[in-house]
């Protein structure tokens, strides 16, 4: 009897996790699949109702038509050199001060630091305004600059680096002192190692939020030799009246389709990130 | 000569209230001293002090004869064996025994030999490339040693580095420091609260009660003639047995003017019969027996009596049964204290 009540709820339990597993797969994966889809219907697939699930016969050439529609690939280097250059940026302010404040009292770094957090609570419609005046005052709008600059360092990156760098034994800086390393040794030696997990995973973000990021760009550009690819993609939208949706989605295929690869091949180490410090 | 030598030091955290005062200790060179003391009572901030990790607030620290004041820790010729091993996580093992050679730039060939010939003494050459996550609690011990060995340095400076690992390692590392010990010639300075620890590998006690020195000696003198109340009851185990002297003096013994209290070593009580009169030279109490350890080669009794508890500790022969007896203490082996609780010669 007990036996095989027992065998019951261990293959209800299992049944249960298999099905809360396949929601969380759905919920994850059937907005990509159906951008996906789209992309390869044809304008009369995409707006029947009820919609195909599946299309016997894809249209690649809507990839085809969103390279007419835009300059595809100057657009996709200015995304890469925002991108690219907001993370370089970050990486020389972001690591020094998170550092800072982790490690050395300083006169005004309690009150430095809450201003940091501040930062983060302001949304960005309150901003966009007075930084669009001041850029263009400077003359910065329409340059890669314009681009770059905001982004140039990250709160919410201060932040986490900085609990990371705190949560390192004090014991630890002290071996190494013992052991005739430098503040710099120190650094570059032990700090940093230890942080790598905290330091791939905030650039991954950094990357990601950055790459899909459509509001900024479109309020610091105007023309479309330094646009990024996600407001040249939106700009498919209305492309010769009607809204073309697979031409949309085709665009946005080819936009998060890098995003998607560097998420696959990091993913390991942002595993490792959130797990380091309890596996010590 | 003196190895380490601290002058009226004095150390307050912050604004508040120092936590040690006016301390003068002299460490042997070449000795195995032990700072010991219950939780709280300055010996890790002493040792950090030694250290150069904690400024001292006043005074002078002396290392061989050498001022250390402004002197960083890692120019200080010492090396640190922390509780927790603080090994460096992303470094092997090989990694975290160098780092130390490398900041100093020893040549590569003479730092290999010495790595090599280290990892070899603690046994630890088929674990060289592991990270220190993968090795257990002994052999992360072992690492934390074998770094500390490797530099070379005339001190030893330990903070309870036993106190993580179970008590059969413990027991087996403890050998391996007195061994270590004698090989290596160097200064060992060695915190723990466990007498234990302190009784087998010290050649010499500092024993602290709240930032003060309370008595400094070889074991066996710290055990056999503890200068204070504080000194009897930390050192041995069961510790010393105390009764208030007002007590004794209403059953009509003679004890030396001044006499607040007075104290016997369990392992010096004999046990028997009920109602057997007191020999000459003897005090004795009727008691119960009211709980026994038999530990193999020797067993602990805890007896009731109208003076309080009394604790005995016997070797081997035969078990003691639960019930009346009567327990004596030849008066040679009895301590006295005054009100200061300082015992009286
Ligand atoms: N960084 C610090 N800031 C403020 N007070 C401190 C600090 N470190 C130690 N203290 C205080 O100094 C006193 C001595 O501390 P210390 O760590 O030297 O004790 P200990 O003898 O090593 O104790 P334990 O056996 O528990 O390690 C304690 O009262 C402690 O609260
Ligand atoms: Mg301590």
């Amino acid at each position: 009897m007990r036996s095989q009540s027992g065998v019951f709820w261990r293959t209800f339990g299992k049944a249960c996790r298999l099905a809360v597993n396949l929601l969380i797969f759905a919920v994850f994966f059937v907005p990509f699949y159906w951008m996906f889809l789209t992309a390869v219907k044809n304008l009369g697939q995409t707006l029947r109702l009820p919609p195909a699930f599946w299309v016997s016969a894809p249209h690649w050439e809507n990839f085809g038509k969103v390279f007419d529609a835009i300059p595809f690939f100057s657009m996709l280097k200015n995304n890469l050199v925002m991108t690219f250059g907001i993370m370089i940026c970050q990486f020389f302010t972001v690591i020094p001060a998170a550092y800072a404040f982790a490690r050395f009292k300083f006169a005004g770094g309690r009150f430095l630091f809450g201003l940091t957090l501040a930062t983060m609570m302001i949304p960005a419609q309150l901003v966009f305004l007075p930084l669009f005046l001041m850029f263009s005052k400077m003359g910065l709008v329409n340059s890669y600059a314009s681009l770059i600059l905001p982004w140039a360092t990250s709160s919410f990156a201060i932040f986490m680096l900085r609990q990371t760098f705190k949560q390192v034994p004090q014991e630890l800086i002290e071996a190494a002192k013992l052991d005739n390393a430098s503040e710099w040794k120190i650094i570059f030696k032990l700090m940093l190692p230890i942080a790598k997990p905290t330091i791939v995973t905030l650039g991954l973000i950094t990357f990601i939020l950055n790459w899909n990021d459509y509001f900024w760009p479109f309020v610091l550009t105007t023309n479309n030799a330094v646009r990024t690819l996600p407001v040249g993609i939106t700009s498919l939208n209305i492309v010769d009246g009607g809204v073309k949706y697979h031409i949309l989605m085709a665009g946005n295929v080819l936009l998060v389709a890098p995003a998607l690869a560097v998420f696959l091949f990091a993913h390991k180490q942002i595993i490792k990130a959130f797990t380091y410090m309890g596996g010590k | 000569m003196t190895g380490i030598e601290l002058r009226g030091v004095e150390k307050a955290y912050g604004g508040n209230k120092p936590v040690i005062e006016n301390l003068d200790v002299q460490i042997e060179e070449g000795s195995f001293t032990i700072l010991l003391g219950p939780s709280g009572c300055g010996k890790s901030t002493i040792l950090r002090m030694i250290a150069g990790l904690e400024k001292e607030t006043a005074g002078e620290i002396f290392i061989n004869g050498i001022d250390m004041r402004g002197v960083s820790p890692g120019a200080r010729e010492i090396a640190m064996v922390f509780q927790n091993y603080a090994l460096y996580p992303t470094m092997t093992v090989k990694e975290n025994i160098e780092f130390g050679l490398k900041n100093i730039k020893v040549p590569k060939p003479e730092r290999e030999a010495r790595v090599g010939e280290v990892i070899e003494m603690v046994g630890l050459t088929e674990y060289m490339n592991r990270k220190p996550q993968h090795l257990s609690g002994g052999q992360r011990q072992r690492v934390a040693l074998a770094r500390a060995i490797v530099k070379k340095p005339k001190v030893f400076l330990m903070d309870e580095p036993l106190s993580n690992l179970d008590a059969k390692l413990r027991a087996q590392i403890r050998t391996d420091l007195i061994e270590l010990h004698r090989n290596l010639g160097a200064t060992f300075v060695y915190v723990t609260h466990d007498q234990v620890e302190a009784m087998s590998m010290g050649t010499d006690i500092v024993l602290l009660e709240s930032g003060r020195i309370r008595q400094q000696g070889a074991p066996e003198s710290i055990y056999s003639a503890p200068k204070n109340l504080f000194s009897a009851q930390f050192i041995g185990s069961p510790p010393m047995n105390i009764i208030k002297a007002e007590n004794l003096e209403h059953g009509g013994a003679s004890l030396p003017p001044g006499t607040v209290s007075l104290g016997f070593r369990p392992e010096k009580v004999i046990v028997s019969g009920e109602g057997r009169a007191p020999e000459r030279g003897q005090i004795s109490f009727r008691g119960e027996l009211v709980a026994r350890e038999i530990l193999g080669d020797h067993a602990i009794y805890k007896f009731k009596t109208a003076f309080g508890c009394i604790h005995t500790k016997t070797m081997s022969g035969s078990t003691v049964e639960y019930g009346k007896w009567s327990v004596r203490v030849d008066a040679k082996y009895l301590y006295y204290f005054d009100e200061k609780g300082d015992v009286i010669k």
